[in-house]
């Protein structure tokens, strides 16, 4: 019975994990509020069931197919909105705003063509040589891997984390800024079309799965310590197996009271998260 | 048809109320708050039981209603506070949160998914109930002046100054001895409490009350409203409360299906917002 | 001395770069370094240094926008002795200390009038609900402002002509402008101490000036000025006292002739500016 908890908890914290991973992306580089991205996980859930069901492809093919459009998303958000609002040099709260427009229109784009019902993929895909909730535990934790290995060692990581650290500076150590933009939301909308094609391969989408989602993700960003992807994991799992064992001992309604609860006790009293990143300057 | 256009005149001036109250907080200060629809709905479930409880007459009621939000933004006020920026959005995203699960899973005292029926109209004085949609209509617009009169007084007046100056520079007004971090508080405050007013006329007009009403899409919808008017000036917030209640309206009668409706709304509400910051952002500009 | 108004001991600050890597070498970068420091009554002190030297901080540190590692800030004015370092910035600037940043301090969106206001009034009308209470009473303000401003400002008016300037939103003034405005407007206020970060950068000689003129005429009347400015010429001509700092520590002190004279300084700050 606990045990049920504690892998429900990792799988659950994997999922956390990556989307929380893909919003650091653009929100350590750019500061922003990107609360678009929790659209685009429900945009990645349905077109990976609409694939599925309709087409009757595989769950990898799809999967990796349901990339495409989302990373192609990604990329536009950015390049009509973002990228001209703060170019203006405009307050990050505006872009904040702008991306809760987006986010409207996307989820209510998706109820207007899915319908507001919860639907779940057809059941003869679900089955598997294996637990269908290991297999997503795996392949989330792999991706993790795979992108903390892109980040430390190749030369593009290494340019991320330059315009992560020092924006103005890394553009005249001849970055080149606006494809650096691009990659960022790419590799942003490719982790959240993992996480939401996989979520709904487990238990199905509505228009609105994606918020309660990414609010998580952004907590465990806060509590694993903002601007470090190390932060990201550490909490995305943390709160994974927190909310799943308030779920053992009180039951699921409480989940998301100790979720914020847990975040109110870190802005108080460790604002900086359990890994807090480098003070840069005066 | 009268009685649909007093209807939605009520429900128009809730909405006014709500995004009045928001106006200082939101748009003048640019403290972004997601939590306001918890204010609307303490208010409401305090109008519950003070109503029904207590049977408090209007305005012992309001006072009830105002004291104890302004209590709770208060007590949430002086550690949200010292957060910046994107953690103040977050700790009133939180308080949202908190606030509908407990409305929504203690059930105990607030009737959980079922709600509270049976909400008695308001009473002036002691007998004295107001029945009917006109009647209605009549105190809601008057409280409804009065509360923008009074923000419009307050926004323009000398503290009204002090919000807007230590928006733009806040080290300066500190080393002018102001007490920047006091004047944020009482801001939060005056917002939660003029809230409570909405919270009143909403809950005794409708007579019944659900969780869902006060969740983190209204608080977003509060946000929208008071943004959409794209100005300081506090007749821009109003239209955007205008724009939130009539659009929906105005679908309806463009025959839109019914099960269509809602989603369209929302889609048409997204897209004023991002054109809104696309093209208006030069007058929305920090300095 | 027993008659300064402001006794600086043994100020220290530091930034901390890298929380870890510090608590490993157990030390800390310090930005202001055991800085002692006196401001006379009726005086002009002049803090000079180049680019870092952390005088700016300084200044903070004064303000109470920033708080001191150690080190103590006594100001004494009235009969009464307040320690700065332990109090909020809006409680240190009732003690009657003004401040002059180093850009713009106005909102853009604010007339000069209103600005003015704000730096010059009654704190306490920042209080809503009073404020709502006394809200009939706004025009006596402008009124007392505009008394204020008929009373002190004569002196200014063949320089700066302002009252056609009051009615006008803080930014469709130059840089230069707003700047002198919000000196003239600490110039007429009833502080007793009055902190310049650069007031005289990027203005031309004539207006440098009268605005010494202004800041002698202000410490006559008992008054302090403590400032940061590296224009050499305006130093000579109205500052009374020096402190010279380097990379956070106060090298030395003196006359303001003593100080400029030094060889040190002719070597290493003045040949830079």
């Amino acid at each position: 019975m606990l045990w049920d908890y504690l892998q429900n908890g990792l799988v659950n914290g994997s999922t956390i994990t990556i989307m929380a991973l893909g919003f650091a992306l653009v929100y350590n580089t750019f500061r922003v509020f990107h609360i678009a991205y929790a659209g685009l996980f429900t945009l990645a859930a349905y077109t990976f069931l609409f694939l599925t069901a309709n087409f009757h492809l595989s769950v990898a093919v799809a999967m990796i197919l349901s990339i495409i459009p989302v990373a192609l998303l990604s990329w536009l958000i950015d390049f009509v909105v973002y990228n001209p609002v703060s170019r203006k040099g405009n307050d990050p709260n505006l872009l904040m705003i702008a991306s809760v427009g987006v986010f409207i229109v996307i989820t209510n784009l998706l109820g207007l063509v899915f319908g507001n019902q919860p639907r779940i993929i057809p059941e003869s895909l679900r089955t598997s040589w294996m637990d269908i909730r290991l297999m997503i535990f795996f392949i989330q934790t792999l991706l993790i891997i795979v992108f903390a290995i892109f980040l430390k060692s190749t030369v593009t990581g290494l340019m991320l984390r330059a315009v992560r650290d020092e924006p103005r500076l890394s553009m005249n150590l001849g970055i080149p800024a606006a494809r650096m933009r691009s990659l960022v939301f790419i590799l942003s909308g490719t982790l959240v079309a993992v996480a939401g094609s996989l979520q709904c391969l487990d238990v199905g989408v509505n228009p609105y799965s994606g918020l309660p989602l990414f609010i998580s993700a952004f907590i465990a960003m806060v509590i694993g310590g903002v601007g470090r992807y190390e932060g990201a994991v550490l909490g995305g799992f943390l709160l994974g197996l927190i909310q799943s064992f308030t779920e053992y001992f009180t039951g699921s309604q409480w989940v998301v009271v100790i979720t914020f609860v847990v975040l109110l006790v870190f802005l108080f009293i460790r604002p900086e998260g359990i890994i807090p990143e480098k003070q840069r300057g005066v | 048809m009268m009685a649909y256009a007093f209807h939605i005149g009520i429900v128009l001036m809730v909405y006014i109320i709500l995004v009045v109250s928001s106006h200082l907080l939101i748009n003048v200060s640019r403290l972004i708050s997601l939590g306001q629809a918890a204010f609307f709905g303490i208010g409401a479930y305090i109008t519950a039981l003070v109503a029904m409880g207590l049977g408090l007459s209007l305005i012992p009621a309001l006072l009830a209603v105002m004291l104890v939000n302004a209590s709770v933004a208060a007590m949430l006020a002086w550690p949200v506070m010292k957060l910046k920026g994107d953690y103040f959005i977050l700790a009133t995203l939180a308080f949202q949160f908190i606030v509908f699960s407990i409305l929504y899973n203690w059930t105990a005292v607030t009737g959980g998914s079922l709600g509270v029926s049976g909400i008695p109209a308001p009473e002036i004085l002691p007998g004295v109930v107001v029945s009917g949609l006109p009647a209605f209509f009549a105190m809601t617009l008057i409280i409804t002046v009065i509360v923008a009169f009074l923000f419009y007084k307050l926004q323009y007046s000398y503290f009204g100054l002090l919000v807007k100056a230590q928006r733009d520079s806040e080290p300066a007004m500190k080393a002018a001895g102001r007490d920047t971090q006091s004047t944020r508080v009482y801001i939060f405050v005056i917002s939660g409490a003029f809230i409570g007013v909405a919270s009143y006329l909403y809950a005794t007009y409708m007579s019944y009350i659900h969780p869902a009403g006060f969740n983190l899409e209204a608080s977003i919808f509060i946000l929208l409203a008071v943004f959409v008017g794209g100005t300081e000036k506090l007749r821009g917030a109003v239209m955007g409360a205008a724009l939130i209640v009539l659009l929906p309206e105005f679908l309806r009668f463009a025959r839109i299906p019914e099960h269509m409706a809602g989603h369209v709304n929302q889609i048409i509400f997204g897209l004023a917002l991002i054109v809104l910051v696309i093209f208006k952002s030069k007058s929305l500009k920090p300095k | 001395m027993q008659d300064a108004l402001l006794i600086i001991k043994n100020l220290e600050k530091g930034f901390t770069l890298d929380k870890r890597s510090l608590s490993a070498m157990g030390e800390k970068s310090l930005v202001v370094k055991d800085v002692s420091m006196e401001i006379q009554r009726g005086m002009v002190t002049g803090l000079i240094g180049g680019n870092g030297a952390g005088k700016t901080t300084i200044l903070n540190l004064i303000n109470g926008l920033l708080k001191p590692e150690s080190g103590e800030i006594w100001y004494r004015n009235k009969g009464k002795t307040a320690a700065c370092h332990q109090l909020p910035p809006n409680r240190i600037a009732r003690l009657g200390i003004g401040r002059l940043f180093q850009g713009t301090q106005w909102s853009p969106d604010l007339t000069v009038k209103e600005n003015i206001m704000l730096m010059l009034l009654d704190p306490r009308l920042e209080r809503p609900f009073y404020n709502i209470l006394r809200y009939a009473r706004y025009r006596d303000l402008a009124e007392e402002l505009d008394r204020k401003i008929n009373e002190r400002l004569v002196t200014f008016l063949p320089y700066m002509d302002i009252k056609p300037l009051l009615p006008v939103k803080a930014e469709e003034l130059s840089f230069a402008q707003q700047r002198q405005l919000a000196f003239v407007t600490l110039l007429i206020s009833d502080h007793d101490l009055i902190i310049l970060d650069e007031p005289v950068s990027g203005i031309s000689e004539g207006d440098w000036k009268w605005m010494g003129e202004g800041i002698r005429d202000f410490v006559s009347r008992g008054r302090s000025v403590l400032l940061i400015e590296h224009n050499v010429d305006f130093i000579r001509n109205y500052v009374d006292h020096c402190y010279y700092i380097s990379s956070g520590s106060i090298l030395f002190s003196g006359t303001t002739e003593e100080v400029l004279n030094h060889p040190d300084v002719r070597h290493e700050y003045l040949s830079v500016c």
